[in-house]
């Protein structure tokens, strides 16, 4: 099976823009999205998701909060951040629920090499 | 405490006399001054020599505007007292209220007292009251300097401001993000798409010509004719690339006010001074580029600094407004022609070395002194706010424990030099101000 990626993002305009230009990856991985955490964590229960990429500032639970609760709940999904940077909260450990975090707006060429990566890490550990 | 029923047969006046007038009026830390009819001074204290451009007693029976020059004395020289544009003097009104007895404590004024070559903007608290001695009456005046005190407060309401500006631009800044965000990524897809899509023409059209007719294949050619084809395929990419390019000029724009603006921007942090000036640059292009060209010599292995990056920016953007207004101010707003701004960096040791130079008119001998203190300008009233070396200054030698010195040649220009510290085994400063 190919591996699975979850995109979150609050806002529907780069959920869909992002869905295009990730649309030439559809062999290496299958891609989902959300456009909350709820939602989000909800997908997560149907199916194990490798890579999750969520970005930080949404209504509701945010972005950090997101990946700390999957860090606890599904502690081997690689974790990105996408964030403006100014907006992180400095009283926030960042780096224990995380793996990588990327500046908004972020080049998707560059996620796509990064999720290749994760994907290539997941994939070299030996089998539990 | 003989305050109750004091004898005034008694006082220290009787008991001293004279003596006790001269002591008490040099004893005053301020300027005290004694005036007649038609605002001239008939005594003073010593004080008054560091206020007033003469020396010795060549003051006495001149015209208060002859030796403290205020703005409107530049232009007469008769200074205050005589020119029309004294009437609506202040300091003038005072004294002559004083003269016609009436009392006037504290009243705030602002004088720009000339100093060698340049104007020095300074702020009293001026007092004038009636003395009357047998049948004349004097003006009794009291100038205490609340300069240091103004500008104080002045550079704290100033910091307000940036930092509310700052706070402004962050989330400004964050807003962009987002649509910056979709639109690049759908520019990358349409460039991608028309990868593709030129692929599937190309197949499209060597299918066709082999299963189509001559007749039918030099019809279909003639209408991709009339359709552009062409023009499309060399076209379409060449304004994609344009709205790429275009999208991450506005990420790098957006990106530098962030930097700027950064409201932790208090945290020190290892920075690439190199990028710092490309931010500050971009940031203060509206005030450079119509009067100046900036060339850029980095160093490209220049290690990185640990500073306050949004404050180092800050410096940097006030050094190069000044070099901009330099330039401005010497080509007449770029109407005889483009200046130069020239931003270098290398390392010397344990420091890292930022150069600005500009191709303006240079510092005066006399001015070089002054050229870092707060509020000294030789702008134009309301111009400058003679605010952006001191800041500079402040951050650069006070918060980064740097320096800061400068170059100059008259009708050649300026190189400032800015020395960061690379504090590559030192621990974080202790305090920063």
């Amino acid at each position: 099976m190919k591996p699975l990626v979850l995109f979150v993002d609050d806002d529907d305009m780069v959920l869909k823009s992002t869905r295009l230009v990730l649309h030439s990856m559809r062999h290496e991985w299958d891609i989902m999205f959300a456009n909350s955490a709820t939602v989000a964590l909800a997908l997560m229960e149907e199916r194990s998701v490798d890579v999750l990429i969520s970005d930080l500032m949404m209504p509701g639970m945010n972005g950090a909060q997101l990946l700390e609760e999957v860090m606890q709940r599904y502690p081997e999904t690689i974790r990105f951040l996408v964030s403006g940077l100014n907006d992180l909260d400095s009283s926030f450990n960042y780096s224990s629920v995380l793996h990588r975090v990327f500046e908004k707006p972020v080049d998707m060429g560059v996620i796509k090499m990064a999720v290749r990566a994760a994907i290539q890490t997941i994939r070299s550990k030996p089998e539990a | 405490m003989r305050l109750q029923g004091l004898d005034t047969s008694n006082s220290s006046e009787e008991l001293f006399g004279k003596a006790f007038y001269r002591t008490l009026l040099h004893a005053i830390p301020s300027p005290v001054f004694v005036m007649e009819e038609d605002v001239r001074i008939v005594d003073c204290n010593e004080i008054c020599q560091s206020l007033f451009r003469k020396t010795g007693e060549k003051f006495f029976h001149e015209c208060v505007g002859n030796v403290i020059h205020c703005l409107h004395a530049f232009e007469v020289p008769e200074g205050c007292g005589k020119s029309p544009a004294c009437r609506q003097c202040l300091f003038r009104g005072s004294v002559n209220k004083a003269l016609a007895g009436k009392k006037l404590l504290q009243q705030p004024v602002e004088m720009d007292v000339s100093v060698e070559d340049g104007v020095s903007q300074m702020t009293f608290l001026l007092s004038a009251v009636p003395l009357d001695h047998e049948d004349h009456r004097f003006a009794l005046v009291i100038l205490n300097d609340i300069t240091a005190h103004c500008q104080k407060e002045n550079q704290l309401r100033h910091t307000q401001k940036m930092e509310v500006i700052g706070r402004l631009a962050a989330g400004i800044a964050h807003e962009i993000n987002t649509p910056t965000q979709y639109i690049r990524n759908n520019i990358v897809f349409l460039e991608n798409a028309l990868g593709n899509l030129r692929q599937i023409i190309h197949l499209q059209s060597e299918t066709l010509k082999e299963m189509l007719p001559p007749d039918r294949l030099g019809k279909c050619e003639a209408d991709l004719k009339t359709l552009d084809m062409d023009f499309l395929i060399q076209e379409i990419p060449v304004a994609i690339e344009q709205s790429l390019h275009g999208i991450d000029r506005v990420t790098k724009i957006v990106r530098s006010v962030k930097e700027f603006s950064h409201p932790d921007s208090q945290t020190k942090e290892h920075a690439d001074i190199n990028a710092v000036i490309e931010d500050a640059l971009t940031i203060s292009g509206n005030e450079w580029n119509q009067v100046a060209d900036v060339v850029t010599h980095f160093d490209p292995d220049l290690p990185s600094v640990i500073c306050i990056p949004g404050a180092i920016s800050q410096a940097l953007l006030n050094m190069i407004v000044n070099a901009a207004q330099t330039i401005a101010e010497l080509t007449v707003e770029g109407e005889l022609g483009k200046g130069t701004i020239t931003c270098s960096t290398r390392r010397d040791g344990e420091w890292v070395e930022i150069r600005i130079a500009d191709t303006g008119a240079g510092i005066p001998d006399a001015l070089r002194e002054r050229v870092f203190d707060p509020f000294f300008t030789t702008r134009e009233v309301g111009m400058g706010t003679g605010q952006g070396l001191a800041i500079a200054h402040t951050i650069i030698v006070q918060q980064h424990r740097g320096s800061i010195v400068f170059e100059t040649e008259p009708g050649k220009g300026t190189i400032f030099i800015i020395r960061l510290p690379l504090n590559r085994n030192k621990e974080p400063w202790e305090n920063t101000g």
